[in-house]
């Protein structure tokens, strides 16, 4: 009989540990909202950087270190997928790589532009306690060689984001807050 | 305060319009093709919001508190919005549809089973291209959740040799021989298919299991997704991202039929 007690109390205490777990990481609306603009951030600050390193005038030295920053907002392994119109083979990079592609382009003026549209995917759980969710951005490309010629594209990003609740010591005291990060980026190219 | 005068004051193509071209111009962008942006069904994540009548037509997340969360005067609205113009899905099946989907508490959720995504992807073989269809469903976890591979199909190599020809087969008295003619069934791999019960077929995820551990298939890269979904009673349909400029793109509905009840997994019969 103690057994059969000290079996349920055992699962007891897993449940409700379990049961805390799931709370504790909990997201409120108003809680969402607060991540969704500090994920914006991010993405504005990627989108910033994508605009200055495809500009033909920001300086070599200049570019290396907005890429630097760029990869700064990224995980570790993060990937960046890109497709086309023409080819829908996934071709992967790495953020640094992408960047430095952007960088090569044989074009004498580009111009990066952004549509004012912007789509942030509800939160989900992850197995490992972080949240993650989708952020839906759309960008205009234009590019022109010195013979004049001209290509246009526009390309929608689907960019991942990480959220995880993290806790830090202020003032002696323990203080919870929400990281927010970019992980892999899928970008389609949706009309010329 | 009705569906009408709630609703249409936000409609994104009539009243948003001025405001948005006035943001375009100042972009440098075509206010047109931000309009087409805007109204495409941008992540399946919206699907299930637009078909829940979860957002506004602003693209404002709507929670319960909002008048015309999960409404079903918005829900028939937005439900004929969601399907593949160029589909050639019947006006009389999507009245149907939406009729039924509302008429009860029918939501679409990524955690509400019967959910099967199928990605096209690209492996190497031995140097050698092969597309496959790998199906993936949501697992829930002990926390959160995740997709899994759930069945592999189209390995071009395992289609191979599929007909029993009737002239090689293991004679009714090998067993007073020991099977020793096995031999010649292992031999014999484009024939294979005559040593097997006549129903069988190669599990593809457990080869492409077998073969990605013996390092002799690489993953090279995804080239298509679309979803297949049964989560309304007596519905079936696939979901896929239409890339175009238009307002009728996104991920949108390319296929909607009746499920029969003999019919239980139409996904298996493409």
């Amino acid at each position: 009989m103690s057994r059969y007690i000290m079996v349920l109390a055992f699962f007891m205490g897993i449940s409700a540990a379990l049961v805390g777990q799931e709370k504790s990481l909990e997201i409120t609306a108003q809680r969402k909202r607060a991540i969704d603009s500090l994920a914006l951030e991010k993405v504005r600050d990627l989108s910033r950087y994508i605009t200055l390193v495809g500009n033909k005038s920001t300086p070599f030295s200049e570019a290396q270190r907005v890429i630097d920053r760029a990869v700064e907002l990224f995980s570790d392994d993060a990937q960046i997928g890109v497709s086309s119109l023409n080819r829908r083979e996934i071709r992967y990079f790495t953020v640094r790589r992408y960047f430095d592609h952007l960088m090569a382009l044989n074009y004498e003026q580009v111009s990066v532009e952004w549509y004012n549209i912007q789509y942030v995917s509800d939160l989900e759980l992850q197995p490992d306690g972080r949240y993650v969710g989708v952020i839906t951005i759309f960008q205009k490309f234009t590019g022109k060689t010195n013979e004049g010629l001209k290509y246009e594209d526009t390309t929608k990003k689907d960019i991942t984001i990480y959220v995880e609740k993290k806790q830090t010591q202020i003032g002696g005291r323990l203080v919870d807050y929400w990281d927010v990060w970019l992980g892999d980026v899928r970008v389609a190219h949706t009309s010329k | 305060m009705s569906w009408r005068g709630r609703f249409l004051p936000h409609l994104i193509f009539v009243c948003c319009l001025p405001w948005w071209g006035a943001m375009a111009q100042s972009l440098g962008i075509d206010p047109n093709r931000e309009i087409q942006l805007q109204a495409s069904t941008k992540q399946v994540n919206q699907f299930f919001r637009r078909f829940n009548a979860e957002e506004g037509p602003d693209g404002q997340r709507w929670y319960l508190e909002h008048p015309d969360f999960r409404s079903v005067g918005v829900r028939k609205k937005y439900i004929p919005l969601l399907m593949d113009k160029t589909a050639g899905i019947a006006d009389s099946l999507v009245r149907a549809f939406a009729n039924e989907a509302t008429a009860g508490p029918h939501f679409l959720s990524l955690h509400g089973g019967q959910f099967l995504a199928e990605v096209q992807a690209v492996f190497s073989w031995e140097g050698k291209p092969d597309t496959l269809q790998l199906f993936l469903t949501i697992q829930e976890e002990t926390i959160g959740s995740k997709w899994v591979i759930v069945a592999a199909q189209g390995l071009a190599y395992l289609a191979k040799g599929q007909k029993d020809t009737g002239q090689v087969f293991l004679h009714p008295m090998s067993h007073e021989i020991e099977f020793m003619n096995l031999f010649r069934a292992f031999q014999d791999a484009d024939n294979l298919h005559s040593y097997v019960k006549e129903d069988f077929q190669p599990d593809g995820l457990s080869v492409l299991w077998y073969e990605i551990q013996r390092k002799r298939v690489l993953f090279k890269s995804v080239v298509g997704v679309r979803f297949h979904c049964l989560q309304i009673d007596g519905w079936y349909f696939t979901l896929e991202q239409k890339l175009r400029p238009e307002l009728n793109s996104g991920w949108l509905i390319t296929h909607l039929q009746r499920q029969l009840a003999a019919d239980p997994n139409p996904v298996h019969h493409e």
